[in-house]
């Protein structure tokens, strides 16, 4: 892959890392009395979605690096009723100003809480239907390695994967930066915040196992067919290596996360430790999905033209 | 070979002046990270010299295990780098609050950079060089940087602190850091990949899936791959016209010069701050040292005040004079504006200010003043002292002194309490917002508790001059019924004699009856007029005790013609409580009158002496006669000897009767003397 092609994993992983994320984040504002109560709630899910703007921006940005001409990719919406890129253009659009009317209501102070909800609702389905058309956009007969719903639901799993850890990260990066500025208002939040980290890592660990799940599926998906066997061939010979470190960063990643969350609750440590352990555990499962997503691109072989 | 010594050496010199810089005294904040950057410095000099070692090609059959360590070394000491980055950047000053989220929004580049890293070792090259490149891209790069950013930091620190040498040497020594990130970290071998080499995807992907071997060689790597080099040494090398190595080791020796003269600074920094800390303690000491003198000052200007108070009240000053005192102590004491004593009083028992100290008036007021103020009326009724804090409402420091609109800034006041019972209250006040500390409250209320002494001392004087009236009247009267009321009874008895011999005519015994009636009415004037001379004897402020008994005894003389001798056996002046005086005074008198009436003396010697055995001093009054005397039985029965007894006990003293008949009699009353050391510990207890 050369530097131009690095631009589709950058956007692809960081998108669904967001999608993921709000998401996930979503839903735990739903249940925020219980976690963090009302007053605390609202501050943390601001501060988090301007972390998920600027990720997503960053991510439409690198998507242009991919473009001949990036000035005109706006062209590329024109065909939206034929065109699943179009699509997905579209919708990744939409979930940007989505993200992009939420942090402004929060940063202009607007109450209106059904407003809200229902806007970030929104934004997630967004969010959603972006990744199912990016999806759709690699199950194409030419490319007989990507052409199968596997592809969508490994999209969909890497999407939960790497938003629950994000939001972990994010989640402890808040509780650093509130121990910093106003230290007093960090105790009652650190509790709800170690114990929310213990259960998205407890999903981590079961999406970890989904993902896997789906790329071993994908890999069996490609033994038999001549089409895919040389698909099948790369993987296993030049890119065995990645391969390998694929599983093992992932692997690493969710041991690392468990092995911080368990010092967490059997040792009764502070949400605070958590943060070196979980950074290290979220790049880890990061890099290797990013190595998946690599390894998705360059052993795909084209057929015909 | 010549640079690849002198690159070594320059990171060798800078691993020893760290090291040596460890050994050396001192605690300042950089050496405690030290040993990171001295162990950078070996493990940078180890892997220069292997690389020189490689190039001269004199251990050929080695080459491998040479490449093979200086792999190690240059990774291990970009690990190094790494982490002494990291303190100087972190742990010298604290960073700002949002540069916690650095680490977390690095997660997401990282991911990506650690990625790329990782794919590039599947191309067909030598192994050595993915390592090389990423151990200079991963390593080096972001430890140089953070060094550099740490330096930089520093510099800034400094100058702010107005060290301006040591701020320029960190000034370069970031510098130089920065410019070792980019020949050190930026600039790599020639290889199939970025961000040293852009190149086209496709003829490398196919060379990849043939399986050929990449050269190192840049042009045929070039060739072969279509490269467009940016950042290798061949293009540094084209560019500038000297090899990478020799920038690398200008940067070096750069980096070395700059931290081996900033860690020196450092140390003189530390000495600096030491001798500052040393000033600033010896400036601290200095300060207690004084502090020290004017607290004992202020001690013993307090205990001064507190021992006069009691010596006044130990004299029965008036109690007026007394208060007065006590206020203008305070004032002076307490650097006060005003101070007030107010006592619960008058007909609807209103707490009134009855003296005051202030710049425009000091004494007792002429008419009792009603107190207002809420906060000296509340701390008049409770336990506890009270003094005014900084956000001490603006009402309850209005009408604490005689003038209504004058307003203070700081009030002290504490409770003025008599056998448990509420009684008043006293006060100081400022002006200037000053606020009276907890000290200042202690001896306010060491003045209170003297106020206290001396009303009540006050009260026991008046109740002790009510008896000492009614005790006088009770003799007047005994002395009127047993001498003169006898003799007007006696004369009337005889007038009434006198008429029934004239009825009757005998003539003849009216002479004698005459010569009686004559001699009781003398002994009668004498009574009376020893009663007179008694009465008129007094001992006011202006006539002392001595002046006062050799006077009386002149008078006494003249009247009883019994000849009389003073001495006066005192040193200096007279010890006795007031109280005491008249009780001695009082005794004297009753002696004399038994000696009138009694002995039939001619003679009387009167003495006052002191006695003074080391441990107590008395005043002995002795009264010797040269009458007939008396038998030790009568003595005791005698109604004015018991009375003399009681007078004396009554003031701590006894009294002595020693008399034979035909021999006289000598009365001693000893009566102790205030001490002015007792005096003093009064005055100590009550603080």
């Amino acid at each position: 892959m050369n530097v131009r092609e690095w631009a589709l994993p950058v956007y692809t992983i960081l998108m669904q890392l967001a999608t993921g994320a709000l998401l996930m984040l979503w839903i735990i504002r739903s249940a925020g009395r219980r976690w963090f109560g009302d007053a605390a709630t609202p501050p943390i899910v601001g501060r988090l979605l301007m972390v998920l703007f600027v990720t997503t921006a960053i991510a439409i940005g690198g998507a242009h690096f991919h473009l001949s001409k990036p000035l005109m990719s706006f062209l590329a919406i024109r065909n939206f009723p034929t065109s699943w890129l179009s699509r997905e253009i579209v919708f990744t659009i939409l979930f940007f100003n989505g993200l992009g009317l939420l942090v402004l209501m929060q940063v202009l102070s607007i109450r209106r809480p059904r407003v809200y909800t229902a806007l970030g609702w929104i934004t997630i389905g967004c969010g959603l239907l972006s990744v199912l058309c990016m999806g759709y956009i690699y199950l194409m007969p030419t490319q007989p390695a990507w052409n199968s719903p596997l592809t969508i639901l490994s999209f969909y799993a890497t999407m939960l994967l790497l938003g629950v850890a994000a939001l972990a990260a994010l989640l402890l990066m808040d509780l650093k930066f509130a121990e910093v500025r106003v230290p007093d208002s960090v105790a009652p939040r650190s509790g709800a915040t170690g114990r929310l980290v213990v259960w998205l890592a407890v999903a981590v660990l079961l999406l970890a196992a989904v993902v896997l799940a789906v790329n071993l599926a994908q890999l069996d998906r490609l033994r038999g067919a001549p089409l895919t066997e040389i698909s099948l061939e790369l993987l296993l010979s030049i890119y065995r290596p990645l391969l390998w470190l694929r599983v093992g960063f992932l692997a690493v990643g969710v041991a690392w996360l468990m092995g911080a969350t368990g010092m967490l609750v059997w040792r009764r440590k502070p949400a605070g430790a958590l943060v070196v352990p979980v950074y290290i555990a979220c790049l880890s499962i990061l890099v290797g999905e990013i190595l998946a997503r690599f390894l998705l691109y360059a052993a795909h072989v084209r057929v015909g033209l | 070979m010549v640079i690849y010594f002198l690159y070594g050496l320059a990171f060798g010199g800078l691993g020893l002046a760290a090291s040596l810089q460890i050994r050396r005294e001192g605690d300042f904040p950089l050496k405690r990270h030290l040993h990171w950057l001295a162990a950078f410095g070996f493990a940078g000099a180890a892997a220069a010299w292997l690389d020189m070692f490689l190039v001269s090609s004199t251990m050929p059959e080695s080459a491998e295990l040479l490449k093979t360590l200086r792999l190690i070394f240059q990774t291990l000491s970009g690990l190094l780098l790494l982490k002494f980055g990291w303190v100087i950047l972190v742990r010298l000053t604290p960073l700002p609050a949002w540069a916690v989220f650095i680490p977390g929004v690095l997660i997401v580049p990282a991911a990506f950079v650690l990625t790329y890293a990782a794919t590039t070792f599947i191309t067909p090259s030598p192994i050595g060089i993915p390592i090389d490149i990423w151990s200079r891209y991963l390593l080096y790069l972001p430890g140089s940087i953070m060094a550099g950013l740490g330096f930089l930091r520093q510099w800034h620190v400094q100058r702010k602190a107005g060290l301006l040498d040591v701020s320029n040497l960190m000034l370069g020594a970031g510098v130089a850091f920065l410019v070792e990130a980019f020949v050190v970290g930026l600039v790599v071998p020639a290889a199939p990949y970025g961000p040293a080499s852009y190149y086209n995807y496709d003829r490398t992907a196919s060379t990849a899936l043939v399986g050929k071997q990449l050269e190192t060689s840049r042009t045929e790597a070039s060739r072969a791959a279509g490269m467009s080099a940016w950042l290798d040494y061949q293009q540094v090398l084209e560019t500038t016209g000297l090899p990478i190595q020799f920038w690398r080791t200008l940067s070096a020796m750069a980096v070395t010069a700059f931290v081996v003269r900033g860690l020196d600074v450092f140390d003189a920094i530390q000495r600096r701050k030491m001798r500052a800390l040393q000033e600033e303690r010896d400036r601290a000491h200095h300060l207690a040292f004084e502090a020290q003198i004017i607290a004992r000052h202020t001690a013993e200007s307090w205990t001064n005040a507190l021992v006069a108070i009691s010596r006044q009240i130990a004299e029965l000053d008036d109690v007026d004079d007394i208060l007065l005192d006590i206020a203008q102590h305070a004032r002076h004491l307490l650097h006060s504006d005003f101070v007030g004593l107010a006592l619960w009083g008058g007909e609807q028992l209103q707490l009134e200010l009855k003296c005051c100290a202030s710049q425009t008036y000091t004494g007792m007021l002429p008419q009792p003043q009603v107190v207002t103020n809420p906060l000296v009326r509340a701390v008049s009724l409770s336990t506890h002292a009270y003094r005014s804090h900084e956000q001490e409402p603006c009402e309850r420091l209005m009408h604490l002194c005689c003038t209504p609109d004058a307003h203070m800034g700081a009030v002290a006041a504490v409770p003025l309490k008599l056998d448990n019972r509420p009684i008043g209250a006293f006060w100081a006040a400022r002006t200037p917002p000053h606020l009276y500390s907890d000290t200042d409250v202690i001896w306010l209320e060491c003045l209170a508790d003297q106020v206290v002494i001396a009303i009540k001392h006050g009260l026991m004087t008046s109740q002790l001059q009510s008896v000492s009236v009614i005790e006088e009247r009770t003799r007047i009267a005994r002395e009127m019924h047993d001498g003169l009321a006898q003799v007007l009874g006696y004369l009337n008895l005889e007038v009434q004699t006198l008429g029934v011999l004239l009825q009757q005519g005998k003539v003849e015994k009216l002479p004698r009856k005459l010569d009686q009636m004559r001699d009781a009415i003398q002994t009668a004037h004498a009574d009376v007029r020893e009663n007179i001379l008694s009465l008129r004897t007094t001992l006011g402020n202006e006539k002392g005790l001595v002046p006062a008994i050799a006077e009386y005894l002149e008078e006494f003389g003249i009247q009883t013609h019994i000849t009389t001798h003073f001495s006066d056996r005192l040193a200096g002046d007279v010890q006795l409580s007031s109280v005491a005086e008249v009780q001695l005074v009082c005794i004297l008198q009753e002696a004399l009158t038994n000696v009138r009436k009694h002995a039939h003396a001619t003679h009387v010697t009167v003495a006052l002496i002191q006695v003074d055995d080391g441990e107590s001093r008395e005043v002995v009054l002795r009264v010797e006669d040269d009458g007939v005397g008396m038998d030790a039985s009568r003595s005791k029965r005698s109604f004015g000897l018991q009375t003399m007894c009681e007078r004396a006990r009554s003031v701590g003293g006894e009294l002595t009767v020693v008399s034979t008949p035909g021999a006289g009699t000598r009365v001693e009353c000893r009566l102790p003397c205030v001490r002015q050391e007792e005096v003093a510990h009064r005055s100590l207890v009550i603080q």
